[in-house]
């Protein structure tokens, strides 16, 4: 490489007086500073055939219809996108979606490596679509048991043992003083409790009965 | 039309060092070949079914969720394709595997309920690299080249092979920004500018993250100031495309989204830090910087000629 840089400063032949005209990210201005005179436009670039040029003309004019489309039809092909994110105007409302795992003290909130490799804002945006499709939401709670188990069948903080998790939504009346952050409005979205030691017992949701032959059903 | 065409060429091919290109390649699949030691994608295939919800063309194609084991296999060519491409060894090849494997393994945790817009950019760039010569010099190919076929030229020391990519990860970085923007509008209107939004998004980032600073609550304690940041995050979104038509425009739009990136990380606890990177790594003049570093090297050391 090194060398290939000595034979441009120094071998490159400069048409004084020309100018350029776009920005040219890391090329621009070191000749002139380093030789005194401007860099110069030249002509077509000899070093690439022509048929070469159309091609990547072609692949570069993809990449821009293909991203504009993401941008008019406000569509998120990935890796593609429209990048929407923050587009909306905020509501004064904030509501936030969360899975607690319920101890026989109260709540407790559950950890990310409980979920792993789901984040907990993946797995929560994915229980949303769940919950508004009315899906079964016991696979689940089998889940975060299944992973709870792995643990130890302790909550992750070391504490009491879970009996079960609850799905639930946060609502805050946004305040710029943050005096409300600890005490927001709470909605149970969906619960289910862990099974007993024995098959059949133990499996409830918040407001019906167990549900029949040992599995789970959400309660929207 | 050849105005135009003149000027198409001009912008994508005008012939420079391939300083820029080789530090880019060098410095990207160094970093992909990191990221991909953590990527850990056998991790997947242990989730329930029920959460496995594809995106885009990995619906679109019908791509399976794979098993464990086949996972941990193509992470591991993963990084052993990131690697070569960063020595540039078999390198046409090597980033091709890398372009077909990051569209896969980096797109598969998007098929679980969310699309995080993080790496967009970098699988982007990813893809346009194969199609370039960023492998014929500064590469182990170059070194094998020379060494097996002297006879043959040598690469040119300046191209346009060595300025297109690295001017198209700066469009693919300026699209990202124009779409947030175009976006913004299409969505809000100028709503999203005059009325009480951004005050309204800075005090919810402090409910839902935990920004570094308590910046964010300041500014949206004053309608006036969070308006006045709205409109120039709109106009700076909107504008970014200029930064192609003047050098200084490019790095006076350069700052500004730099600024309004690390003051989005600053306000609102929300870090880029991929596209902090990229911008990094394809905006500054790296080329223009080492060659002349380089260049003065090459005169201190050369020795002093007679008379």
């Amino acid at each position: 490489m090194a060398s290939s840089l000595n034979e441009t400063v120094e071998l490159r032949p400069i048409v004084p007086g020309a100018r350029r005209r776009f920005a040219a990210p890391g090329q621009f201005d070191y000749r002139r500073r380093v030789e005194g005179r401007d860099n110069a436009s030249r002509g077509p670039d000899a070093s690439i055939s022509l048929a070469r040029r159309r091609r990547i003309s072609a692949l570069l004019v993809l990449l821009l219809l293909a991203s504009a489309s993401q941008i008019v039809l406000r569509r998120d092909d990935w890796p593609l996108s429209s990048f929407a994110m923050f587009s909306g105007t905020a509501s004064p409302v904030f509501h936030r979606i969360a899975l607690v795992g319920v101890t026989a003290d109260g709540e407790v909130d559950l950890p990310d490596s409980l979920f792993s490799p789901l984040a907990q804002a993946r797995l929560l945006r994915a229980l949303k679509t769940l919950h508004a499709s009315g899906e079964d939401l016991g696979p689940v709670a089998d889940f975060v048991q299944c992973r709870h188990e792995s643990l130890g069948g302790r909550d992750p903080h070391g504490g009491a043992r879970l009996d079960g998790i609850r799905f639930v939504r946060r609502s805050w009346d946004l305040d710029v003083s943050l005096a409300n952050l600890d005490s927001p409005r709470f909605e149970v979205l969906f619960e289910a409790r862990f099974p007993a030691d024995e098959p059949g017992e133990g499996v409830v949701d918040r407001e019906g009965p167990p549900a029949p032959g040992g599995g789970r059903r959400s309660t929207p | 039309m050849n105005r135009l065409a003149a000027t198409w060429n001009r912008f994508w091919f005008e012939p420079s060092t391939a300083t820029h290109l080789v530090v880019a390649r060098v410095v990207l699949y160094q970093w992909v070949a990191r990221q991909a030691l953590g990527l850990r994608s056998a991790r997947w295939a242990e989730l329930p079914d029920v959460f496995w919800e594809p995106m885009s063309f990995h619906r679109a194609l019908g791509l399976p969720l794979l098993d464990a084991f086949t996972l941990s296999i193509l992470d591991a060519v993963y990084f052993t394709a990131a690697l070569c491409s960063a020595a540039g060894l078999l390198s046409r090849a090597s980033m091709a595997v890398t372009a077909v494997l990051a569209l896969y393994l980096l797109g598969l945790p998007n098929d679980f309920g969310k699309i995080n817009h993080g790496g967009n950019v970098l699988v982007m760039i990813l893809c346009l690299m194969p199609f370039s010569r960023a492998g014929t010099v500064g590469s182990v190919d170059a070194v094998l080249r020379a060494w097996l076929r002297p006879s043959r030229p040598r690469p040119p020391a300046r191209s346009g092979e060595y300025t297109w990519p690295i001017r198209a990860a700066c469009v693919c970085i300026v699209v990202m920004y124009f779409a947030a923007g175009v976006s913004k509008l299409l969505a809000s209107g100028p709503d999203w500018v005059l009325s009480d939004n951004l005050s309204l998004t800075l005090t919810r980032m402090h409910y839902s993250h935990q920004p570094p600073t308590r910046l964010g609550l300041a500014v949206a304690r004053e309608p006036a100031v969070a308006q006045t940041l709205a409109a120039a995050a709109v106009s700076l979104e909107l504008l970014s495309p200029l930064a192609f038509v003047h050098r200084r425009a490019f790095y006076a739009v350069g700052v500004g989204l730099f600024c309004m990136q690390a003051g989005i990380w600053l306000l609102m606890g929300v870090a880029f830090r991929m596209a902090l990177g990229l911008f990094v790594l394809f905006w500054l003049p790296w080329g223009a910087w080492l060659d002349r570093a380089l260049a003065r090297a090459a005169a201190f050391w050369s020795p002093p000629r007679a008379g």
